[in-house]
């Protein structure tokens, strides 16, 4: 047993039915809950420094909620605000937490979630004990496929249909790492994991219901092995362009996607879990705590000309009138609000890299981000920290799509992503990751 | 849902401790229980065709006691004797079946198992329900290593350290495939898996008590994630000359061997059943269910003289003991026993098979069977249907080692392999015949 802590804890904070959901472009409201949805946190602990981290089931809050979360519970705990890491897993079937066209947030519901955010948070510090740190790769070829189809006349478009004239495949990459951080007890026990990975999470985003959707069943699944009192914080990786839905021409069938689907992705993802738990048959060697916290400067980008590729389209009347109101504001938003502030954080546990940032990162930029890792395993942890939007690469730019619509969930300038990656860089060489053979 | 039916049912037969162990070439009493002991059936049927599989946690199975159980089974439900197979996963800590195997059984509680599988296979045909078959294939890269360690001398040795002068590699090959068949009800619900892998399932072989062992600890995980009531049959593969044990030069710990190396193997072979189920998205087309069967007569081989490879080494002791007995036995064995009937049978569910054989069969032999299978995902099923002994490459004959020593755990001809092989070929030509 080594001198690091460890402590999970989670709080359910899902409302009674009723509130409006965020995720898709139209209004829904949740009729039912179909599972919890839970904030989970992690706390770690070597020598001085502390870290906690949690993993919320809702798709994305603001960074000024974020700051005023980590304020309050920096004055109860006594730790620096910026070691409250606040990631959120992006289910597009959880109440709005951000004002948006087609869903005000409910003030309650906001409360709420802080509450259990900081409550989480608190208790997992209770629960501090020695662990041993385990962490390992591993690898999916399902679940994470670009949804950005390639067009021969210059554009692509988001879930843009294979079967159309001129498609040429997908515009970009995927991360196909699935990276997990666990910590054992002194009875060997399996207390708590940290699984990662780059997908939008959501077989079921059309729903009108409350779920975690596939981090909760991934959750579900984990506990079912490993008892109920074991810890899943799921952090979503680089998942602004990648999505458990599949682009081949002639494709009528998401295996993936629905209620059948989100089992089957459960199921699957649950399974590389359990491969690499098993696989990972020796300790971190000296698991220090590390942490390194960067804010970087990025201006909003230009509102597009028309004619421009990313110059916003629209799907709807409502659509329309949506980003017209963004196209009104995007003057005052130039001018009060770039640029923005953009929160990177590395956290090191020994020879493991948990590298986060507050986008909605290209896939891209994830796999920038572990080839400049020294580490041996490299976790990327989107949506942590606030909410930035989109960041996607210089190419989608010039292609448009949704992703590259300015909007509220996207603003900043087409360099974002890399200087993201090198703020990411920077810290981790700061931390001065451990220099083992990478998996 | 197609005209196709499955249940599954399980019998916990786990006896009071106080039982000898098989399994290990010394006495062993089973202390205490580790985790149960089952008999794990799956019946199947389609239109007049009926097919029941019992998996039993226990090293093997005699043929004369399979063949008593079939009977019965038959006398009892009236389902051809030949249509129920019963495997045994090959635990090493479960209770001796035979006598003068490092202890001797137990009557009455061989008559128990009996009919506790009995039991099983009758539960599992009473909970016959329309279901739609699923079937894939995964790997892994674990688990199984080749067990026989080759040196610079001409000989091979069971778990032969890999840092001994003259160390040249393992002999022969493993099979690195998990064949996976698994059933969903009209609710789309999973209600059992048929899963197969091919290696000595041995991760706690030396202790004192009751135990599963991998097979225990994979149905243990899948029921925690698809529900208490989901069946679990696990048929062990070919896995004569594999086993979850590295040799590697340099190797100290072995990281899937104790208890957590049981921990370990089983979230591995759960998690890779896991995915090969998520990924099995389209169930079989047309699920015809037929089953064939041959008995397939093999002489036993001549004692090898003193000085040849495969002449008997022991490591003393009970062993020692075992040996000359054995010596001392083979005329009357060639004598009385030879030829000995080795009962295969292929059983087809559409476009999946299931080959099964009673050998501890080298995997050299299953990676032959499915280069010969037509079919899209093909299991193989070891120590199904009675119990012949390890069956070796010839290659293994030239080199020696515990599987190619005579006695009552290795006694067939040298070319007992091939002969298994081409005959399943056949079978499997019967049962599905290439387009």
């Amino acid at each position: 047993m080594t001198d690091f802590l460890a402590g999970f804890a989670e709080v359910d904070f899902t409302p009674e039915p009723g509130l409006k959901l965020r995720g898709q472009q139209y209004e829904r409201i949740g009729e039912y809950k179909r599972d919890p949805l839970m904030a989970n946190a992690v706390a770690m602990r070597w020598g001085d420094e502390t870290v906690v981290i949690v993993s919320n089931d809702v798709c994305f809050v603001t960074t000024e909620f974020v700051t005023e979360t980590q304020r309050i519970f920096s004055e109860r705990a006594g730790i620096p605000a910026e070691r409250l890491l606040i990631h959120t897993t992006h289910s597009h079937v959880a109440p709005a937490a951000v004002p948006y066209y087609w869903a005000e947030p409910d003030a309650a519901f906001i409360a709420g979630l802080q509450q259990a955010i900081i409550s989480s948070a608190e208790s997992a510090i209770a629960k501090l004990e020695p662990v041993t740190v385990w962490s390992g790769v591993g690898q999916l070829d399902l679940l994470n496929w670009n949804r950005r189809s390639m067009y021969a006349n210059g554009a692509s478009a988001m879930h843009g249909s294979a079967d159309r004239p001129g498609f040429l495949g997908t515009e970009g990459t995927r991360d196909p790492n699935l990276s997990v951080v666990f910590f054992r007890n002194s009875a060997g026990r399996i207390i708590g994991l940290i699984p990662n990975f780059g997908t939008h999470p959501n077989c079921i985003d059309n729903a009108c219901c409350y779920s975690a959707d596939l981090p909760g069943e991934l959750r579900r699944l984990l506990k079912s092995v490993f008892g109920a009192d074991a810890g899943v914080v799921y952090l979503t990786g680089a998942a602004g362009n990648t999505a458990p839905i599949m682009r081949e021409p002639g494709r009528k069938e998401q295996p993936f996607y629905g209620e059948e689907g989100l089992a089957r992705a459960g199921l699957y993802m649950t399974g590389e879990v359990l491969k690499i738990l098993a696989q990972a048959t020796t300790p971190i060697q000296s698991p220090d705590l590390a942490f390194a916290h960067a804010v970087v400067r990025i201006p909003m980008r230009p509102f597009p000309e028309p004619g421009e590729r990313n110059y916003p389209d629209f799907w709807s009347d409502e659509s329309r009138a949506y980003y017209q109101s963004i196209a009104a504001d995007w003057p005052r938003r130039l001018r009060d609000e770039s640029p923005v502030e953009v929160r990177v954080n590395v956290v090191r546990i020994g020879d493991t890299v948990i590298c986060t940032n507050p986008a909605e990162l290209f896939a891209e930029f994830a796999l920038e981000i572990r080839t400049a890792s020294p580490a041996r395993v490299t976790l990327v942890s989107q949506l942590t920290d606030g909410y930035v939007g989109y960041v996607p690469t210089e190419v989608a730019f010039t292609r448009g799509g949704y992703e590259t619509w300015p909007s509220g969930t996207s603003k900043l300038v087409p360099e974002a992503g890399t200087a993201m990656v090198e703020a990411t860089a920077v810290l981790m060489g700061k931390l001065n990751a451990a220099q083992q053979p990478k998996e | 849902m197609t005209d196709f039916l499955a249940g599954f049912a399980e019998v916990d037969y786990t006896p009071a401790p106080g039982q000898a162990l098989t399994g290990q070439h010394h006495v062993r009493i089973a202390e205490r229980t580790r985790d149960p002991l089952l008999a794990n059936a799956v019946a199947l049927r389609q239109a007049d065709e009926t097919v029941v599989m019992v998996s039993v946690d226990i090293c093997f199975l005699p043929s004369e006691l399979t063949a008593e159980v079939q009977q019965s089974f038959a006398n009892a439900t009236g389902v051809p004797a030949e249509r129920l197979l019963l495997h045994a996963t090959h635990s090493h800590v479960a209770p001796a079946t035979v006598d003068k195997f490092f202890g001797d059984c137990d009557p009455a509680f061989v008559e128990s198992l009996k009919k506790d599988i009995q039991r099983a296979a009758e539960a599992a045909l009473a909970r016959l329900e329309p279901v739609t078959a699923f079937s894939g294939l995964g790997q892994l890269d674990h688990l199984n290593w080749n067990r026989r360690s080759m040196y610079s001398d001409g000989s091979s040795v069971m778990h032969g350290s890999g840092d001994k002068p003259g160390y040249l590699g393992n002999e022969g090959a493993r099979d690195p495939n998990v064949g996976v068949i698994f059933f969903r009800n009209s609710e789309s619900r999973i209600t059992g898996v048929i899963a197969n892998f091919g290696t000595h399932p041995n991760c706690v072989e030396n202790a004192c008590y009751y135990s599963a062992d991998i097979p225990g600890e994979v149905r243990r995980l899948l029921k925690s994630m698809l529900g208490a009531d989901t069946g679990v049959v696990y048929l062990t593969g070919a896995a004569g000359n594999v086993a979850p044990i590295i040799h590697d030069p340099g190797q100290v710990d072995q990281p899937w061997m104790g208890e957590e190396g049981l921990e370990r193997a089983g979230l591995l072979l759960a998690g890779e059943i896991s995915k090969v189920i998520a990924q099995a998205i389209e169930p079989i087309e047309s699920p015809t269910l037929s089953a064939k069967h041959a008995t397939v007569p093999i002489p036993i081989r001549p004692y090898p003289i003193p000085g040849e490879r495969a002449y008997p080494n022991s490591w003393g002791g009970d062993s020692e003991k075992f040996f000359r007995e054995a010596e001392a036995d083979w005329p009357r064995k060639i004598a009385e026993e030879s030829p000995v009937d080795v009962r295969l049978n292929v059983v087809r569910i559409g476009d999946t098979v299931i080959c099964t054989n009673p050998a501890e069969l080298f995997s050299d032999f299953a990676l032959l069977i499915r280069k010969a299978s037509p079919a899209r995902v093909t299991l193989i099923s070891q120590l199904t249907d009675g119990y012949c002994g390890y069956i070796p490459t010839r290659l293994a004959y030239t080199r020696g080692g515990y599987e190619t020593w005579a006695s009552p755990t290795s006694k067939l001809s040298k070319d007992a392999g091939v002969t298994i092989v081409a005959a399943t070929t056949k079978l499997l030509a019967e049962v599905l015949p290439v387009a």
